[in-house]
C-alpha cells in the first residue's frame, strides 16, 4: 500500500503530512493533529458528529479519505475561535443553552458555520435543513436552532 | 480503520479504464465516497483498489449543447445541482430529487454519477432523470457509447457498465416549451432516510393535452422504473382529476414493490395512487406560476 503525501490548510495553517491511503480525514484530524473536538459517532456518515468544513462546506470526515484533503482547506471546531475568543456562533450556543451532553455540538457548529457561510441570514426552515445531517440524541434541537438564529442576527465578522 | 487497498488517482478516462481492467472486478470507483466508504467501513465491500476519479476534469460541469440538450458531468455533486438556477427553473423534477438525497453533508460530497451507478431502487436522482428522458454517456476501453437511462439499469446494484467502463455524463434532451414536472420523495424522516416511495413526472403539453408523458418510480421495483401503462393512458388527454386518479391506479398496478421493514408492498402501492395525482397537481401549479412570471417579464 502506497503512502500519500499531503499539503493542505488545517484551521488556517499550512500542513504537510504523509499518510497511508486507507486512513480517513477524521483519523488524521484526531490522531495526527490531536484535535479531539471532531467526534466519531456512527463512522458511516449518518450522524454528523464528525462534520468539518472542507473549502467552507460541511462534510462528514469519517467517510472521506485523508488523501482528499490535499490542496484543500479544512476547518475543525478548533478553528472557529479567533484571538482566544469564541466566535458568535459558539457564544450563541452558550447563551441559548444549546449544549446538553455536548457530543453532537462540534458537528452542529460546523454545519451551522457552513450554512451561515452560504446563507448569512437563514430562515428557521433553512436552519433546520442546514442541520438535517446532525443528530442530537438529547433532542436539544430547538435551542440549537435558536442559537443559530441568534448568531445570524448578530452583526460583526466571522 | 478501513481495510487496506491500493489507491489510484488517474487523470484521464483511458488511464481509469486501464486500472479497472487490471483489477478485473476488484477495483471500485471512488467519487463522493458516500456509498463506497460506508460499505467498506461496515466490511461489506473489500476492494483491492480504489480509483479516485475526481481528477477527471471532463467529468465535471453542467452545460447546454447547440441542440439544447443539457449535459451533466458524472462528478457533479448533488449540492452543485441543488444550487444551480438552471436546474431549479428548467429541471424542477431533478432539483426536487437532488435536494432530498441524504443530508447537507451527503449532498456536498455525493455525485449524480455515483447515485446512478450505485443502482439502488431508491436513488432520488434516478426517477427524475427517467421522467426527463435522460441518456447516459459511457466511456472506456471500447470507446464512447450512449444508453437510455432505462437500459442502464439491469438490477439491484447492477448496471450495464462493462469491465473498464465508467459513466461520464448524463444528457437530458430538449423538452417541449410547456412542460410540467416534479418529484416527490415520501419518507418517514426528511433527512438521511430512503424513500418509501418516490414518484417523478414530466408532462410535455400541447395546449391542455399531454403530448408526451413520462412517469417514473423509485422503490417500486428492483430498479427505478417507468410506469408505461400510466403514461400511455395520459397521452393525448387533459390532466383532469379523474384522469390523474386513473393514472395513479394504473401506475400502482404495474409497479412491483416489495415488502421490507421500511414498508409493506400494499402500502407502497397505495402511496403511488395518492402521490401521482398529488405531484401532478404540484407540477401544474408550478408551470402556471412560471408562465405568469414569464408574461410579466
Amino acid at each position: 500500500m502506497k503512502e500519500i503525501e499531503l499539503r493542505f490548510r488545517l484551521n488556517g495553517e499550512e500542513q504537510r503530512l504523509t499518510v497511508p491511503s486507507n486512513v480517513t480525514l477524521l483519523h488524521v484530524i484526531r490522531e495526527h493533529f490531536g484535535l479531539m473536538g471532531t467526534k466519531e459517532g456512527c463512522g458511516e456518515g449518518e450522524c454528523g458528529a464528525c462534520t468539518v468544513l472542507m473549502d467552507g462546506r460541511p462534510v462528514t470526515s469519517c467517510i472521506i479519505l485523508a488523501e482528499e484533503a490535499d490542496r484543500h482547506d479544512i476547518m475543525t471546531v478548533e478553528g472557529l475561535m479567533k484571538d482566544g475568543k469564541l466566535n458568535r456562533l459558539q457564544q450563541a450556543f452558550l447563551d441559548e443553552g444549546a449544549v446538553q451532553c455536548g457530543y453532537c455540538i462540534p458537528g452542529m457548529l460546523m454545519s451551522a458555520q457552513g450554512l451561515l457561510n452560504e446563507n448569512p441570514h437563514p430562515t428557521s426552515q433553512e436552519i433546520r435543513k442546514g442541520i438535517e445531517g446532525n443528530i442530537c440524541r438529547c433532542t436539544g434541537y430547538n435551542r440549537i436552532v435558536n442559537a443559530i438564529h441568534k448568531a445570524s442576527q448578530d452583526e460583526g465578522d466571522s | 480503520m478501513l481495510p487496506q487497498f491500493e489507491l489510484y488517482l488517474p487523470k484521464s478516462v483511458e488511464e481509469t479504464s486501464e486500472i479497472l481492467l487490471t483489477y478485473n472486478s476488484n477495483a471500485r470507483i471512488y467519487a463522493g465516497g458516500t456509498d463506497v466508504l460506508v460499505q467498506m467501513a461496515k466490511g461489506q465491500s473489500k476492494p483491492e483498489a480504489l480509483v479516485d476519479i475526481k481528477g477527471l476534469a471532463e467529468l465535471r460541469g453542467i452545460s447546454y449543447s447547440a441542440a439544447k440538450e443539457l449535459s451533466i458531468g458524472a462528478l457533479t455533486t448533488h449540492h452543485e445541482l441543488e444550487n444551480s438556477d438552471l436546474i431549479k427553473k428548467k429541471y424542477a423534477a431533478l432539483h426536487d430529487g437532488v435536494s432530498r438525497v441524504g443530508s447537507v453533508q451527503t449532498r456536498n460530497r455525493g455525485t449524480i454519477g455515483g447515485n446512478l451507478c450505485s443502482a439502488l431502487p431508491s436513488a432520488d436522482s434516478a426517477a427524475p432523470l427517467l421522467a426527463l428522458g435522460a441518456k447516459v454517456i459511457i466511456n472506456g476501453s471500447g470507446g464512447e457509447r450512449e444508453l437510455p437511462l432505462e437500459k442502464f439499469y439491469l438490477g439491484i446494484k447492477h448496471t450495464a457498465l462493462e469491465p473498464g467502463e465508467i459513466l461520464t455524463k448524463i444528457v437530458i434532451p430538449a423538452l417541449a416549451r410547456h412542460n410540467a414536472q416534479a418529484y416527490i420523495k415520501f419518507s418517514r424522516r426528511n433527512a438521511m432516510d430512503l424513500a418509501l416511495m418516490g414518484v417523478a413526472i414530466c408532462y410535455e403539453l400541447d395546449g391542455l393535452h399531454v403530448s408526451k408523458a413520462r412517469i417514473a418510480l423509485t422503490t417500486a421495483a428492483p430498479t427505478p422504473v417507468r410506469a408505461y401503462g400510466a403514461e400511455a393512458f395520459l397521452t393525448g388527454k387533459a390532466l383532469t382529476e379523474a384522469n390523474l386518479k386513473e393514472a395513479g391506479v394504473l401506475a400502482a398496478e404495474e409497479a412491483k414493490p416489495r415488502d421490507s421493514w421500511r414498508s409493506g408492498a400494499e402500502y407502497r402501492r397505495g402511496l403511488i395512487k395518492v402521490l401521482l395525482p398529488r405531484i401532478s397537481r404540484l407540477a401544474l401549479e408550478r408551470m402556471g406560476k412560471a408562465r405568469s412570471e414569464n408574461e410579466r417579464d
